[in-house]
């Protein structure tokens, strides 16, 4: 059983991305990309993928999945709880 | 010898208890007739908040909160290859009364109910099955088949809450519509061991939707989940073997029920129920009225069964209990009132059926948080309102839009779960 704590999601989008929200704002379903969102762009996906390569050892390469994944910290955490059970 | 009562209701599920407390509690003579002895296993566990103000009415949310249901606080959807989700968090959205809601086994749920209804002072005789003779304009006449033989009922009122028994709908012959949806067959049991989620989220109910059906997974009291696969009946056919193997295959192809199941057992039979959409074209007539899953049935994805049922059957019985007070039988308008709001209900969720099973419409719905804040349009329905504001509704219709134009234009992501399947199947044909 592995739990992945909101926090560490968190602090890994703030090291990766230039976020003009405050981080403490970002919920576990707020949404990252797209209109009315914290605002990310392709370039913040790119980071964000290969941050959660490394420190997850979860590989998201194909862009279409990533978009689904990275969509907000919550969906980011379930998946990353899947991948480590897989 | 029959007996005269004020009303009889047939059927002893969410719906006809509902109907029986509500009217007893005004002190007519009311006799509820249902076919089998509580507790009975049944299908349909997971509540919809907007229910709450009901159950609350009823007196039965305490005996939920004491009985150590389930709380649900959200409804989570999945793509089933484990790409995509959306989480609806009800008390985010829908203020503090129908921030949450249960889930319950139905055998305790609607025992429970039937107990109330016979404390509130109906008769209430189980294990007797009940047959229309007649429904006539100042009254109806019921044959009751009990242990103890056969009993005539004469009642001034009849409430059809048989289920989809639908036992008026074929005394009448009535005519129904089947409003454009497949056939589908529902195969399921309880398990224990079925992984949840973390946290404040465990009671969640899981939606998975695979390439050609979906699977819900409602975590009940004591360790048991209720899992079930719903498709249409062509797929299970294709599939071939038994209902349980079609199951079985389906977990493993899907990761997200890998995840999932992967140490659960199985704690019941297997049940196996068909799910075919249907509503009659009428559900009132001048000394009877349909209720529930007996006026119609619609896909179960949305869980809006119980819903439907209990504010159908709490509708009719104020009708009736105003009748009873005039003396006087339903007037041609007041059917066609009942029959419009029924319609009206039940059709807001067909809506958001059919948007789910269109791979463009669900590809919309499940990143619908990352698009102007649709959510905010389609977590009142996830609820069971469907009567929203008009600040809701609006963007109702702007997501809806938005659903039937994804065919064109992108506006959300497509779902690897339905590229992978399209690549899938062109390579095949080439």
């Amino acid at each position: 059983m592995s739990s992945i704590a909101l926090d560490d999601l968190r602090a890994m989008l703030a090291e990766t991305c230039m976020l003009q929200t405050p981080v403490a704002e970002i919920g576990e379903d707020t949404p990252l990309f797209g209109p009315g969102s914290v605002g990310l762009d392709s370039i913040d996906a790119l980071q964000l993928a290969v941050a959660v390569e490394q420190r997850y050892g979860a590989p998201l390469k194909d862009p279409e999945v990533a978009r689904q994944v990275l969509a907000t910290l919550g969906s980011l955490r379930e998946w990353l709880i899947r991948q480590a059970e897989a | 010898m029959a007996e005269a009562r004020d009303v009889v209701v047939l059927g002893g599920g969410p719906a006809g208890s509902t109907a029986a407390i509500l009217l007893a509690r005004e002190g007519w003579k009311v006799t509820l007739l249902e076919k089998e002895r509580f507790p009975r296993f049944h299908i349909g566990e997971s509540l919809l908040p907007f229910g709450n103000t009901l159950l609350k009415d009823l007196g039965i949310w305490e005996d939920l909160v004491q009985g150590g249901f389930t709380v649900k606080p959200g409804a989570d959807f999945h793509a089933g290859d484990g790409h995509g989700m959306l989480r609806s968090d009800f008390s985010r959205f829908l203020g503090e009364e129908f921030g949450r809601t249960f889930q319950v086994d139905r055998a305790s749920f609607d025992h429970l109910l039937l107990r109330k209804a016979g404390e509130a002072g109906a008769e209430v005789r189980e294990g007797t099955r009940a047959e229309v003779v007649e429904l006539g304009s100042g009254g109806v006449r019921v044959r009751a088949h009990g242990e103890s033989g056969a009993e005539d009922y004469e009642a001034r009122w009849l409430l059809d809450c048989t289920g989809r028994d639908a036992t008026v709908g074929r005394h009448l012959g009535l005519p129904k519509s089947d409003l454009g949806m497949a056939k589908k067959l529902a195969v399921y049991a309880h398990f224990r061991g079925v992984r949840r989620n973390e946290g404040a989220w465990e009671g969640n109910i899981s939606i998975v939707r695979l390439e050609g059906g979906w699977f819900w997974i409602i975590p009940l009291r004591e360790g048991i989940t209720s899992v079930g696969l719903v498709q249409p009946m062509a797929r299970f056919r294709e599939a071939g073997g038994e209902p349980r193997e079609v199951f079985e295959r389906a977990c493993t192809g899907s990761p997200e029920m890998r995840f999932r199941m992967k140490a659960a057992e199985r704690a019941s039979d297997w049940h196996i129920t068909s799910d075919y959409t249907f509503r009659h074209h009428r559900t009132a007539g001048a000394r009877w009225i349909l209720c529930g899953d007996a006026a119609g049935f619609i896909d179960p994805i949305f869980s809006s069964g119980v819903r439907v049922a209990m504010e159908s059957a709490a509708r009719a019985a104020r009708l009736a209990g105003r009748c009873l007070k005039e003396g006087r039988g339903l007037s041609a308008s007041e059917q066609a009132d009942y029959h419009r709001k029924f319609v009206r209900m039940t059709g807001a969720f067909l809506r958001m059926i059919r948007m789910f099973y269109d791979n463009h419409g669900f590809e919309v719905f499940i990143n619908a948080s990352g698009l102007l804040g649709l959510q905010r349009a389609v977590v009142d329905v996830v609820g069971g309102n469907t009567e929203p504001s008009w600040g809701v509704k609006w963007r109702q219709e702007l997501f809806f839009a938005i659903c039937r134009l994804q065919r064109w234009v992108k506006f959300a992501p497509r779902l690897p779960l339905f590229t992978a399947a399209a690549r899938a199947r062109a390579a095949a044909e080439a």
